[in-house]
């Protein structure tokens, strides 16, 4: 078979990082070609090279055995290159078929836009592989789902002939990735070659021709799907047997610890109802995972127990305390522990150390405080009982935060509020970006709580996550929570429609 | 006297005419940063920029003896500061308000300066010939047009035309769609092979283009002298309209036209009421504490481009 894409000795550098070193990789034409390892092992950086977003420091790339240089991504798209980013490329304030012509719409007069063609191509391209998508939706308007084939539309409209899929499946529900699935077997059949990045095992088992394995910048090996199977493709990828592994039942669940009864919100903006009678309670020993697709109302859910989004009507309390009009500080104080969304804005200062940021927003607790003036010894062994405890890798405690990795930045973070919170764990997203081996240590601090009776709710874009801790399951559409249920008496596709809206629409097969 | 008179002498068919006369160095302003805005660059020294046309405009007329040649080199003037601005937010990637407030100082500074060096006494340049006032025959017997767009400077045509020309560039062609695109997000722009910096580039200087001509307009068209801050807040005044009219042409012009009036109410209400009965302070201080109010109200409404105020990194993670 013909040889598509052939990458030789790439190598990158990001300041002292070395994200790709010395990669070989052959994609054969008109097959599925995956690309897996953890976060961080470089798969991104080698298909921004490959798409021209970076400049590789050194190596070769060649497609149908002819050397070429990528410069941009207009070199790339000549050589009939497409990317689908992870993070979607779109400008949600323009309709899908503006999206799809971006930087090639076709003219009518040589200065003006065509756009009858604009949007009949669209709808061509659309229908040639039955993607369902209506030209003329905003982007914005449109679900992730979507979204995604918006993208895939892009690189067909440009003559792609490779396409390459970063993570596409990361934030979409079990119908649509089967949806997606469909879709990439039709490309295949016509033709097109497939590059399909991921860390999902199943999926990649599920889909692919061919595997490679990249761990720390590195290629670790090419193998045939028929010769492998997850467990070793787990052991290749991370360099020792580990598979994420589903949290052991609940021992004892107690009392009810955080309760919300009927929370309602609505955006700043434009008074946009983001959250609708909001009702559950987390009970000591427990974890409530809240499933739901993003943009769903997860962001202000979390806000307002936290004292942050103002609620029309509702009430939080904490074991039977009325806690709702408490100010952010007293709701901490009160016994609820955070961990945000996003740790490098809500979570750390990352231009403080890391004994500064394992007593952040606690400066007037005891014994951090010592009349009114901070007691720098206190926080000194403090940090230093932390760093022993949950194992954060830091030449020392006065190491700048920014400077230490992802796993460790959110190691700092799930210290400090296990440690002054007594009673109740938010976390959102808490391994978003982190590695196997990161992640496995925040899932079983998370569990450890659970098990000294703590309540926790975990909230997370990742079903997979969901599944594997929590002990029953909410689901939020729209604001409103349209079902609990125990883990136990549920299934991934359940809980996927349920995120969906209760139905979906399968593209037209 | 009689209040309805009062009413009467205020809201006349000058104060309709010196509502245009003074709205055409706002529009041109506005419409420039409307355009700079609309590719996510936030260019504060819109201000600075006019000063800088005004006062090229009336020196190179001192000169040369033309308004025209004036308001070319008004308009270059423009261009070459932007691309400093240009430089320093887009390249450099500094943070655009304080770019923005540095080209406004240094243009206040040179402005001075330069007026002190070339004619030795402060404050103002000698009077200069003016761009031509355009008088239509036809337009003699309709009633209210004749006494609100006749004698106008020639500039005002470009002026009503200019919202209308944008506002099919920035939706019915190519270009417009890049340029919004910039703004939104820029990201969605380098995948597909066009370079959001060089758009960027482009939109700072026709913004630029445009306050030059702004600034032109004040000191070789509606007066014939340039004097020291003359443009006094209007391109701060443009600013806010442009955040008032959401960024797109047809309410940018609106706001333009707004404050336009507000400023000649202004001026008529001094003439009207006399100093003795109010301050007419009080009315000068009037277009721009009616500015706070309208932005304190309307600015958390107004949807403007995603991605304004950020610099593009290419090789961000």
């Amino acid at each position: 078979m013909a040889t598509i894409l052939e990458m030789r000795g790439i190598t990158k550098r990001f300041g002292d990082v070395l994200a790709n070193d010395r990669v070989n990789i052959k994609v054969e034409k008109g097959t599925i070609h995956s690309i897996v390892g953890e976060n961080g092992a470089g798969k991104t950086t080698l298909m921004n090279i490959c798409y021209g977003l970076y400049h590789a420091d050194s190596g070769e790339i060649f497609i149908n055995e002819e050397e070429v240089e990528i410069k941009d991504p207009s070199a790339a798209i000549k050589n009939g290159i497409g990317m689908i980013h992870q993070h979607f490329k779109l400008i949600p304030a323009m309709t899908v078929a503006e999206n799809v012509m971006l930087g090639n719409e076709p003219r009518k007069n040589r200065f003006f836009l065509d756009i009858d063609e604009l949007n009949g191509q669209t709808h061509q391209i659309s229908e040639q592989y039955r993607l369902a998508v209506d030209p003329e939706s905003l982007v914005e308007d449109i679900s992730v789902g979507i979204r995604q084939r918006v993208e895939i539309l892009k690189a067909l409209y440009r003559k792609a002939n490779l396409l390459i899929l970063d993570e596409p499946t990361a934030l979409l529900t079990p119908q649509e990735s089967e949806d997606l699935f469909r879709i990439i077997n039709r490309l295949k059949a016509d033709g097109k070659t497939i590059l399909f990045i991921s860390h999902k095992l199943k999926e990649i088992m599920q889909i692919s021709d061919r595997v490679t394995v990249m761990r720390d910048g590195k290629v670790v090996d090419t193998v045939e799907k028929k010769d492998t199977s997850e467990v070793k493709l787990a052991r290749l990828m991370v360099g020792r047997d580990v598979l994420l592994k589903t949290a052991p039942p609940s021992k004892k669940i107690g009392e009810v610890i955080l309760k919300a009864e009927n929370l309602s919100a609505e955006s700043e903006l434009h008074h946009r109802q983001v959250l609708n009678n909001v009702s559950f309670e987390v009970r000591s020993g427990e974890v409530l995972g809240i499933a739901g697709i993003d943009g769903n109302g997860q962001t202000e859910l979390v806000r307002a127990l936290i004292g942050l989004q103002k609620l029309t009507k509702g009430k939080i309390s904490l074991r039977g305390k009325d806690i709702t009009h408490l100010h952010v500080k007293e709701m901490r104080d009160a016994g609820i522990g955070v961990i945000p969304e996003d740790r490098l804005v809500e979570g750390l200062v990352v231009n403080f150390d890391v004994q500064e940021n394992t007593f952040l927003g606690l400066q007037r607790n005891k014994p951090f405080s010592k009349n009114g003036l901070l007691d720098w010894k206190a926080v000194a062994s403090n940090a230093e009982q932390l760093v022993e405890k949950f194992d954060i890798r830091t030449p020392n405690i006065t190491h700048p935060v920014r400077l230490l990795s992802g796993g460790n930045q959110q190691k700092i973070i799930v210290a400090r509020e296990i440690f002054h919170a007594p009673d109740t764990i938010i976390a959102t997203q808490p391994t978003r970006g982190l590695d196997i081996a990161a992640t496995d240590f925040v899932h079983d601090e998370l569990i450890k709580q659970r098990d000294l009776g703590k309540a926790v709710l975990l909230l997370s874009l990742s079903l997979e996550e969901i599944m594997l801790l929590s002990t029953r399951i909410a689901v939020i559409y729209k604001g409103e929570i349209v079902s609990i249920v125990n883990k136990d008496e549920t299934t991934a596709e359940d809980l996927g429609l349920m995120m969906l809206g209760g139905t979906y629409e399968h593209i037209p097969a | 006297m009689d209040f309805l008179e009062v009413i009467k002498s205020i809201f006349t068919l000058s104060l309709a005419y010196a509502t245009v006369r003074i709205c055409i160095s706002i529009v041109f302003a506005g419409m420039g940063e409307m355009i700079t805005e609309r590719s996510g660059v936030f260019n504060m020294g819109v201000e600075g920029i006019m000063l800088m046309g005004a006062f090229t405009a009336a020196v190179v007329a001192h000169f040369t003896g033309s308004p025209w040649i004036g308001l070319l080199a008004a308009a270059v003037v423009g261009v070459l500061i932007g691309l400093i601005f240009a430089f320093v937010a887009i390249t450099v990637k500094a943070n655009q308000a304080i770019a923005g407030l540095a080209i406004y100082l240094l243009c206040v500074g040179l402005s001075g300066y330069l007026l002190q060096v070339l004619f030795a006494h402060g404050g103002n340049s000698p009077k200069v010939e003016t761009l031509p006032k355009i008088h239509f025959g036809f337009m003699e017997h309709i009633p209210v047009i004749k006494d609100v767009f006749n004698d106008q400077s020639v500039l005002m045509f470009p002026a009503l035309l200019l919202p209308i020309i944008l506002y099919i560039v920035f939706y019915k062609t190519p270009w417009g769609t890049w340029l919004r695109a910039a703004g939104e997000n820029p990201k969605a722009l380098a995948v597909v092979g066009k370079n959001p910096i060089t758009i960027r580039y482009i939109a700072v200087l026709a913004g630029s283009f445009f306050a030059g001509i702004g600034g032109a307009y004040l000191s070789i068209s509606q007066t014939s002298i340039f004097s020291e801050k003359m443009v006094n807040g209007r391109g701060f005044i443009a600013l806010a309209a442009v955040i008032f009219g959401n960024v797109k042409p047809a309410g940018v012009f609106a706001a333009c036209m707004f404050f336009g009036f507000m400023d000649a109410l202004q001026f008529t209400l001094q003439t009207v009421i006399p100093d003795q009965y109010f301050p007419r302070e009080v009315f000068m201080a009037l277009p721009y504490i009616l500015t706070l109010l309208i932005l304190g109200g309307f600015i958390k409404r107004s949807s403007g481009p995603a991605d304004i105020s950020n610099p593009y990194e290419k090789e961000s993670r």
